[in-house]
């Protein structure tokens, strides 16, 4: 909101409980409101513009809780009439009508999907890929063996999951810097991670997954399904909603674990994201 | 030079060739190991491969099954499949590698032969071992593989193996079975570490005996001074194993054990 003039505002956003109209409202016909899910106090953004943040009551105004009756603005002291602030309001002229800033994350729009088939494993499902089985992005063993450290085996990783997307979903992909990041309709959020560890504990990468007195490498997808929670499908096993994340679940805070393992945080690289279409 | 001198030596050279040519016929005869595929595994592969390639049940041409250097088979980053693992340790990770299509574009040409629900496919090395590989039709529609490789040198019986008991050490079994030098290679690689992470998990090192009477898996543990005491052996008629991913049969034509 911007000041149009008096003193520097202390104020706070409530929500409006009841119907008004801005043509005939005035003091004495003033809907109720409530302090419950009250902005924190205003604080200047720059020059006369006022912010305060509002995401607690929008949001339920968006998933249907509350009817939407607007913001009451009151100060935190209503003790006289020689303190008073005026701001522009939405009748008067752009720029200074006051405005509604609403960020959309979204969630992405593919809901959780059941897969049990065992040879399709975590990028097959998180990328709803299965062209081909055990969809590995042309990583191989003797690259694998190549890199000489975790570091590198993650460089390894990332070049060749950038390179297979470019070959195989031109068009039906793009980078994202992190789980929040927008993305359109028709998409969804995917996110990767890889695990090492030195099995025979001889500090060299001897990779073979195969061989269990060899080191053990992999890598783990996830996808954000249309509710915020994210979806997994690891190795063999049938697909699962991860199990306390929601739209607000950084995946990187997470452990990702390998129970097969008995791992309990096994992919434990830092989070490579994308948004993928159809 | 007297006469019998020079048949002499036209005969030595004319055997010098002979044996020259033998060698390299023998040395031309072993397959190189191809390039490592970068994935791409698809079940159309797989079912074109086999219809064009699957052998009859009774079409025995011991000259059909290719011969690798053994070194490459069973040895480093690129060989067939690691002796002595079970498939079903790769159910864990989402990056897999014993796929059927890799291995036999990594080792082409193998003898392929189909019994009940199994494909399988067969190798000979230079060192005259052989080499079997198990796929599952119904785990996995015979895309990976399944159970332990299997390797024979000797057609042997349940008989030869019969006084063998927990806490005999691996030399008994290599007095019996002439494979067992390679298993011993592999065994040597594993460090401590590994193998008491692999107890806990329940793998144990483990040779793996197909029988003229049925499959023969042996486990052992390594004692202190490095040497290897069995500490269970399992023997099935029906040539079945439980392993890390359920049972397997390794049940195969007569015509495909070794002479």
């Amino acid at each position: 909101m911007e000041k149009y003039s008096g003193a520097t505002p202390s104020i706070k956003a409530y929500r409006v409980t009841g119907y008004w109209e801005s043509s005939t409202i005035t003091w004495n016909n003033q809907p109720s409101y409530t302090t419950t899910y009250a902005s924190p106090t205003a604080y200047n953004d720059s020059g006369n513009w006022w912010r305060m943040t509002v995401t607690d009551i929008v949001k339920r105004w968006f998933n249907g809780t509350y009817s939407k009756y607007g913001f009451m603005v009151r100060d935190d002291t209503e003790s006289g009439t020689t303190q008073w602030t005026t701001f522009y309001s939405s009748d008067a002229s752009s720029p200074h009508k006051p405005e509604l800033h609403i960020n959309f994350t979204g969630y992405g729009s593919r809901p959780y999907e059941y897969e049990t088939f065992p040879y399709f494993n975590c990028a097959n499902y998180a990328l709803d890929y299965y062209d081909e089985w055990g969809l590995s992005f042309g990583i191989t063993l003797e690259g694998l063996n190549s890199c000489s450290n975790e570091a590198d085996l993650w460089t390894y990783t990332k070049n060749c999951v950038s390179s297979w997307l470019q070959n195989h979903m031109s068009g039906k992909y793009n980078s994202l810097s992190s789980y929040q990041s927008y993305i359109s309709g028709g998409k969804w959020r995917v996110v990767l991670r890889m695990g090492y560890e030195d099995r025979n504990g001889n500090g060299i990468v001897d990779i073979d997954n195969r061989d269990p007195s060899k080191d053990c490498y992999d890598f783990h997808w996830w996808y954000q399904t249309d509710t915020g929670q994210w979806a997994e499908k690891m190795g063999a096993s049938p697909s699962n909603l991860v199990s306390g994340t929601n739209a607000n679940t950084n995946p990187y805070n997470v452990n990702w674990p390998n129970s097969y393992f008995g791992f309990a945080h096994f992919y434990d690289s830092s989070c490579v994201y994308y948004a993928i279409w159809e | 030079m007297s006469k019998k001198m020079i048949i002499t030596i036209t005969v030595s050279a004319v055997l010098l060739v002979i044996g020259a040519g033998v060698t390299y016929a023998y040395l031309s005869d072993i397959l190189e190991r191809q390039p490592e595929p970068k994935g791409g595994y698809t079940l159309d592969f797989l079912k074109q491969y086999v219809a064009e390639n699957l052998a009859e049940e009774n079409d025995a041409i011991p000259d059909s099954i290719p011969r690798y250097k053994e070194e490459d088979l069973f040895f480093g980053t690129g060989k067939i499949f690691p002796l002595g693992a079970d498939s079903g340790y790769s159910k864990g990770f989402s990056f897999t590698t014993n796929f059927f299509e890799r291995i036999v574009k990594m080792f082409p040409e193998p003898l392929v032969r189909e019994i009940g629900d199994y494909i399988y496919l067969v190798y000979d090395t230079d060192n005259n071992t052989r080499l079997y590989l198990f796929f599952s039709k119904k785990k996995s529609q015979g895309m990976l593989t399944d159970g332990y490789p299997v390797i024979m040198k000797k057609k042997l019986a349940y008989k030869d193996f019969s006084q063998l008991q927990p806490g005999d050490n691996l030399q008994k079994v290599e007095q019996i079975d002439p494979v067992i030098p390679l298993y011993r290679r592999v065994f040597d690689e594993a460090t401590d570490h590994v193998l008491k992470l692999n107890k806990e998990m329940g793998i144990y090192l483990t040779s793996v005996h197909l029988l003229a009477d049925g499959i023969l898996k042996i486990e052992y543990d390594r004692t202190d001074d490095g040497e290897y005491v069995i500490t269970n052996i399992v023997y099935n008629e029906d040539f079945i194993l439980d392993g890390l991913d359920g049972q397997t049969c390794y049940r195969i034509h007569e015509v495909d054990y070794v002479d």
